[in-house]
């Protein structure tokens, strides 16, 4: 179940209204950011990838048939996008390694952080990096719906829509992963106060 | 069992979809478990919390346009819709027939151009739409007698009267969507509906 202002923008997009997309674009693209946040690779660029599902969404908007599925859509576009990026870590990685090994290793990460900053704040930065190990203490299924619901009050049906799931196994999982939050806050690595984290 | 149904009436609380069924049972909980009330309440600063930590690791999706260099290709798109004469004027039909309900989608659809002579009443205006829309063919007739909904006498004589004018209309869209209720936030959602065959709906 598609949204009715998104089908309609979804129409208008699809018939070439440059507008229509954009709006489209700015009311999902911060749950796929987040989408993206969970599943993309340690050393990947996280803007970089959003970038690349942007310019999916804008030569691949005409492609999709069926209107009901695109939140759908857009979220296996990060997942492939994600993919794509641990591949390609993995080939860089192991091309490294056949050349280079230990603290030579060490220092060609240091020179390639220090050749590539993050173009994000060090606050945003620090914030998706604690974000992610939180999340990393719930198990697989459960840090996804949780997600969604916090980056945009999206409804449940909602994240039922995006994730393909019964609306009542969303709820769950929602509602055990702050459970497991909860249990798991003692042993978290600080987090206790992120308004310390987010001046 | 207790734990957990606590849990999921916490939940709800915590993302506003409890109802006042569910509301009455957690007061009613808490009244002899005060300790309910804590828990709802670290609940509530740990969701915010988190939820402080995500928007701030999101917060650079705000950045991320669509790319530029795409215009060309969406123009093409557009070029080739509206030379098939199907999307464009198809795509508008849906808009305006939903624009009530989509604050900034008004932005983006086409503006009908103001015809050159104004009709100088509303009679004169309907009367106006139906000749035009007979001659596009949208407009197939008017349905006789008008629905009736109230008479008021006036002191001059004469009623005010107040009733629906039925036109029976025809259009092609790209799809037809059926109105499906709201979410637990009141936005509307919509399905999209395929009839097998004529008539289906």
């Amino acid at each position: 179940m598609t949204s009715i202002e998104d089908q309609v923008l979804l129409a208008a997009a699809q018939s070439g209204d440059r507008q229509a997309l954009e709006r489209l674009w700015e009311r999902h693209r911060r749950w796929i950011a987040a989408v993206l946040l969970l599943h993309k690779p340690r050393d990947a660029d996280v803007e970089d990838l959003l970038q690349e599902v942007a310019a999916t969404l804008v030569f691949k908007v005409d492609t999709l048939r069926d209107l009901d599925t695109f939140p759908g859509w857009l979220r296996s576009v990060a997942l492939n996008a994600a993919r794509m990026a641990a591949r390609s870590s993995r080939r860089r990685s192991a091309a490294v390694d056949r050349f280079v090994s230990g603290e030579a290793l060490d220092r060609v990460a240091e020179r390639s952080k220090a050749d590539h900053p993050d173009r994000r704040g060090g606050a945003t930065k620090e914030a998706a990096d604690r974000l992610r190990a939180r999340l990393a203490s719930l198990p697989a299924g459960y840090a996804e719906p949780l997600l969604l619901r916090l980056v945009h009050d999206l409804s449940y049906a909602h994240i039922s829509h995006v994730l393909d799931l019964p609306e009542t196994t969303i709820e769950n999982r929602i509602v055990r992963g702050r459970r497991m939050l909860r249990e798991h806050a003692a042993a978290d690595l600080g987090i206790n106060d992120p308004d310390e984290l987010l001046q | 069992m207790t734990e957990h149904r606590i849990d999921i009436l916490i939940n709800r609380i915590i993302d506003r979809v409890e109802t006042p069924a569910e509301w009455s049972e957690f007061r009613g909980r808490a009244s002899t478990e005060p300790s309910s009330w804590e828990l709802l309440a670290e609940a509530q600063r740990d969701n915010e919390r988190m939820q402080q930590l995500v928007l701030a690791a999101t917060e650079f999706a705000n950045r991320v346009e669509l790319p530029a260099a795409a215009e060309s290709s969406r123009s093409m798109a557009f070029r080739r819709s509206f030379s098939s004469g199907a999307g464009w004027a198809v795509a508008a039909a849906i808009v305006i027939a939903w624009i009530a309900t989509v604050p900034n989608a008004s932005n983006s659809a086409p503006r009908p151009v103001q015809a050159a002579g104004l009709a100088p009443d509303a009679d004169a205006a309907w009367k106006q739409y139906i000749d035009q829309g007979q001659t596009e063919g949208v407009v197939i007739g008017e349905v006789q007698p008008n629905v009736l909904i109230d008479t008021t006498p006036l002191a001059n004589g004469g009623y005010e009267v107040v009733f629906v004018r039925q036109i029976i209309e025809r259009r092609q869209v790209p799809m037809l969507i059926r109105p499906n209720g709201h979410d637990e936030h009141g936005v509307a959602q919509g399905a999209i509906v395929r009839p097998a065959f004529r008539g289906a709906l």
